[in-house]
């Protein structure tokens, strides 16, 4: 029995005559497009800094120019690297355990009513508290050392991701769960296999926002006080009036919080591959 | 009183056998009332194994809420509704359900999507790869068994929805609306292809619809639903031979059917 | 009929030119010039002397309409003066070299402190009195304040490992807290910062001065802007007249100095006698590292030039501070010798304040 397609089962999403669709882009200039431009703006940036600072005889305790920062960072990366990995192996501490503890108190408030009037109000609350006004007092409660830090950066980063996996776990057409029950879906299977997936776009929103603030708690604490860390590098040659290598800790930091969140871009190309352009698509004719 | 769980468990487990003679599915004054808003009165009918059957009226009428009842969604306010001679006090593994909207999870390939059903009922896959790649052979899409739905159109989706209503074997199907999203021409086409289907796979069917021509030309008989609170008000034998092509919507009997039901309707709902 | 308002004017002028109304006459009447000043911290005792010059209109007479700021370590004064932020700047003369090895163009025009305070400081409960003691430490710092910066010299005028002595960075602000809480056991500072607090709450410090083991070196100094004191000297001298005539003050009259400062500092108005303390406390120590002779000799204010030579030695040997300019073009004493005190007056400054100096434990 051949399959004979009818002329309006095409294979593009209904409602895009053939003759309409833009034309293909070949995936070597996409390629091109995303790094090119970026890297144009960035190199242009670069450089007119490089001629304005040497052109103008700006004193490099003032402000370096970017051969100076770099030099700076080849010559020191030792000593970069290793206030860089304290710093690093907290925030991604911090992060995962303000993942784990995000997810798991969004099922929490999504499955319990009780919990949810009970807390609700708390996380609210929470947010508007500027928690980095809180790191002096960790630091009387806790030490200068690792523990402050870890414990800033979870709380920071904590209540967003709550938010975030709360709103992904609950934001589901009832249709679907609809679906699900029709089908003799128990309340576990339609938790695991409906509505975590549904929620990933929201977790990894979430992941996003938290492990930004998750270096930015470490760091914090470590300007407060510290004994390690990028962020006590940063004071130490601030104290020194060491400026190249003060931005050469800034830019380290840097480079290596872009990291962190270039990896959890690219596992969430790799999760949720299932999004077309109108991604709350959930099979509507 | 069983719990929630408790019924799924013994759902899972019930063999399909009914006992002989008896009706497949049959309501016996059943009532929705919500709070002292009654949508549905007495409603009372009785269908036949591997019988077509439409439910007939206008949008709003309560057709809908009736089949969600009978698939065990909704609670009855009264009444009982039975099927395979069990009465129905939840969702069960005897019927499958078809909804307006394909309601395709987005992050499954098709044939993960037909076989979601199985997944529930903890069966094995294995076992039923095969029989998903027979239905989706069937309803003309086993080119697609690995795409994901953002790349069916919605004719092809709510096929996909079709097979997995079908995957564990349902002795009953429950369809709500399932064109209506449709344009004319394809849902004309779709109403071929159920018929096709169903010629193979022999099911009894409940089919909702607001389209008197739909009802007509798929169904073996069409009940119509009057006015809130609904009840049946008229019932059509449609004894027009199968199986029935686009052609058979020019004839003179079918149109005979179709004025009878149209005034049926006119009659009841104003 | 009526004068006109232009006459009038006239007329003041005149007067004021006159000199008559030198002392009485209201600020409005003279072209008083902003000027602005950073201290290297907060307005503690020890920096009393500023707010006495203004409360008592030392500056204002001069015309200058002086604002006080609070600094966040010597370190942190050195960029703001050099870019004009603030006119003049007190912080310690051998931070102010090494940001001139940097490029900074800051000129020291007067001396406060030829004695230098800055050291190690511990509660006396922890015997620890030597530099070594400290190896197996963990030690506290504000890398913006002069310990930390001279941190490098210590070490190697003393020659302690520096790699057994755990280091922690932490907010100047915290650091006296920290010692009181025993949550460090030993940290940089200055003498006159945390003696006067220590003693108001009735603890005993033990003190590890650098200059006693051979960082030797002036301390705290006034400083401008080569540029300012080429282009403005009037201004610079009648700034540096307006402080020294308050230096003067505070020696000898320390208890009315304390309260003048109270009043002028708003965070201390309506404070706990303990604040008091500290106040007095912290002044009596500034007064304490500023008496040595060459200042009986020359005037308040006077910087020593073999002093100011072996500052600079140290800055460039122990800090590896390359490119610091030579010793005679990072001070000046051009705007010293106006202010003196009496032989008497000196004699009995010096009994007062000895028991605020420094001890060994």
């Amino acid at each position: 029995m051949a399959s004979t397609a009818s002329p309006h089962e095409t294979r593009e999403p209904a409602g895009t005559p053939t003759a309409l669709r833009p034309p293909a882009v070949s995936p070597l200039i996409q390629r091109a497009n995303a790094i090119g431009w970026p890297g144009l703006a960035g190199s242009s940036v670069l450089v007119a800094w490089e001629l304005l600072v040497r052109g103008f005889g700006v004193k490099e305790i003032l402000l370096p120019p970017p051969s100076v920062i770099l030099r700076t960072m080849v010559e020191r990366y030792d000593l970069l690297l290793q206030h860089l990995w304290p710093s690093l192996y907290l925030t991604i501490l911090g992060f995962v355990l303000s993942v784990a503890g995000g997810v798991l108190f969004a099922v929490l408030i999504t499955y319990s009513a009780v919990a949810r009037r009970g807390f609700y109000p708390i996380i609210v609350v929470s947010q508007v508290v500027p928690k980095i006004s809180i790191a002096p007092l960790f630091i009387v409660w806790f030490g200068t050392g690792a523990v402050s830090s870890l414990l800033l950066a979870f709380l920071i980063a904590f209540f967003p991701m709550t938010i975030n996996a709360a709103v992904g776990l609950q934001t589901i057409d009832e249709d679907v769960l609809k679906m699900a029950r029709a089908f003799m879906g128990s309340r576990w299977q339609i938790f695991l296999k409906v509505r975590l997936p549904n929620a990933m776009p929201y977790l990894f929103g979430g992941m996003k926002i938290s492990i930004t603030l998750a270096i930015i708690g470490v760091v914090v604490s470590e300007f407060v006080a510290s004994q390690e860390g990028i962020g006590y590098l940063i004071k130490l040659a601030g104290g020194l009036l060491d400026t190249p290598l003060m931005m050469a800790a800034i830019t380290a930091l840097s480079l290596a919080g872009l990291l962190l969140y270039g990896i959890i871009a690219w596992a969430e190309r790799r999760v949720i591959y299932w999004q077309s352009p109108n991604y709350l698509d959930i099979g509507t004719g | 009183m069983l719990t929630r769980s408790e019924r799924r468990a013994t759902e899972r487990q019930s063999s399909e056998s009914r006992p002989a003679g008896s009706a497949h599915l049959s309501l016996r004054s059943v009532r929705k009332a919500y709070r002292e808003l009654e949508v549905i009165r007495d409603v009372c009918f009785e269908v036949r194994e591997g019988e077509f059957l439409s439910l007939l009226g206008p949008s709003g009428c309560g057709k809908s809420t009736l089949l969600m009842m009978i698939a065990g969604l909704l609670e009855v306010s009264g009444g009982e509704i039975r099927v395979g001679g069990r009465s129905v006090a939840g969702p069960r593994r005897d019927i499958g359900v078809v909804f307006q909207s394909p309601v395709l999870l987005p992050w499954r390939t098709v044939l993960d999507n037909v076989l979601f059903p199985i997944e529930m009922l903890n069966l094995p896959r294995r076992q039923f790869a095969a029989r998903a790649t027979e239905l989706l052979v069937m309803a003309k899409i086993a080119d697609f068994a690995e795409k994901l739905p953002r790349e069916l159109s919605g004719g092809m989706r709510q096929r996909a929805a079709i097979c997995r209503a079908l995957i564990h074997d349902p002795a009953i199907l429950l369809m709500d609306e399932p064109y209506s999203a449709l344009d004319a021409i394809t849902r004309d086409e779709m109403g071929l292809e159920l018929l096709r289907i169903w010629q193979i796979h022999r099911k009894t069917v409940i089919f909702v619809t607001h389209s008197i021509r739909e009802a007509a030309f798929l169904s073996d008989r069409v009940l119509v639903m009057g006015r809130r609170p609904a009840t049946i008000v008229d019932e059509i034998i449609v004894d027009l031979p199968r199986p029935r092509q686009i052609d058979v919507m020019e004839g003179e009997a079918f149109n005979r059917h179709v004025r009878r039901l149209r005034k049926s309707i006119e009659a009841s709902h104003g | 009929m009526a004068l006109h308002r232009r006459s009038i004017l006239k007329a003041a002028g005149a007067l004021a030119a006159s000199g008559v109304l030198e002392v009485t006459a209201p600020a409005i009447l003279r072209a008083s010039t902003p000027v602005k000043l950073t201290l290297p911290w907060l307005p503690l005792g020890t920096y009393s002397f500023p707010f006495v010059a203004k409360k008592l209109g030392f500056w204002q007479k001069r015309g200058l309409d002086v604002t006080i700021d609070r600094g966040f370590g010597s370190g942190k004064v050195c960029v703001p003066v050099d870019q004009g932020q603030y006119d003049f700047g007190l912080l310690d003369l051998a931070v102010m070299m090494n940001c001139a090895s940097k490029g900074l163009d800051l000129v020291a025009i007067a001396g406060q402190w030829p004695r230098s305070p800055i050291g190690i400081f511990s509660l006396k409960e922890y015997n620890i009195t030597k530099p070594k003691d400290l190896e197996g430490q963990t030690v506290a710092f504000d890398v913006g304040s002069g310990d930390f910066q001279l941190w490098p010299a210590f070490v190697k005028a003393t020659g302690i490992d520096d790699a057994k002595i755990s280091k922690v960075t932490m907010d100047a602000a915290a650091l006296i807290k920290a010692l009181v809480d025993k949550q460090v056991k030993a940290e940089g500072n200055f003498f006159g910062s945390i003696a006067p607090s220590l003693w108001a709450q009735g603890m005993q410090v033990n003190s590890i001065l650098y200059e006693d083991y051979g960082v030797k070196m002036f301390s705290v100094v006034l400083a401008a802007k080569r540029s300012t004191i080429e282009k403005k000297p009037q201004l610079c001298q009648a700034f540096v007249d307006g402080m020294l005539e308050g230096m003067k003050y505070v020696y000898l009259n320390p208890e009315k100095s304390v309260e003048l400062h109270l009043d002028s500092v708003k965070e201390f108005k309506g404070g706990s006698p303990a604040n008091k303390k500290v106040i007095e406390y912290g002044q009596e120590v500034g007064t304490a590292l500023g008496l040595v002779a060459s200042v009986k000799q020359h005037g308040l204010g006077y910087m020593d030039p073999d002093l100011v030579a072996t500052t600079r030695r140290t800055v460039e040997t122990y800090m590896g501070a390359k490119g610091t300019p030579p010793a005679d073009k990072l001070f000046t004493n051009q705007f010293i010798g106006a202010v003196k005190l009496t032989d008497a007056e000196w004699a009995a400054v010096v009994k007062r304040s000895q028991q605020y100096l420094p001890t060994k434990g």
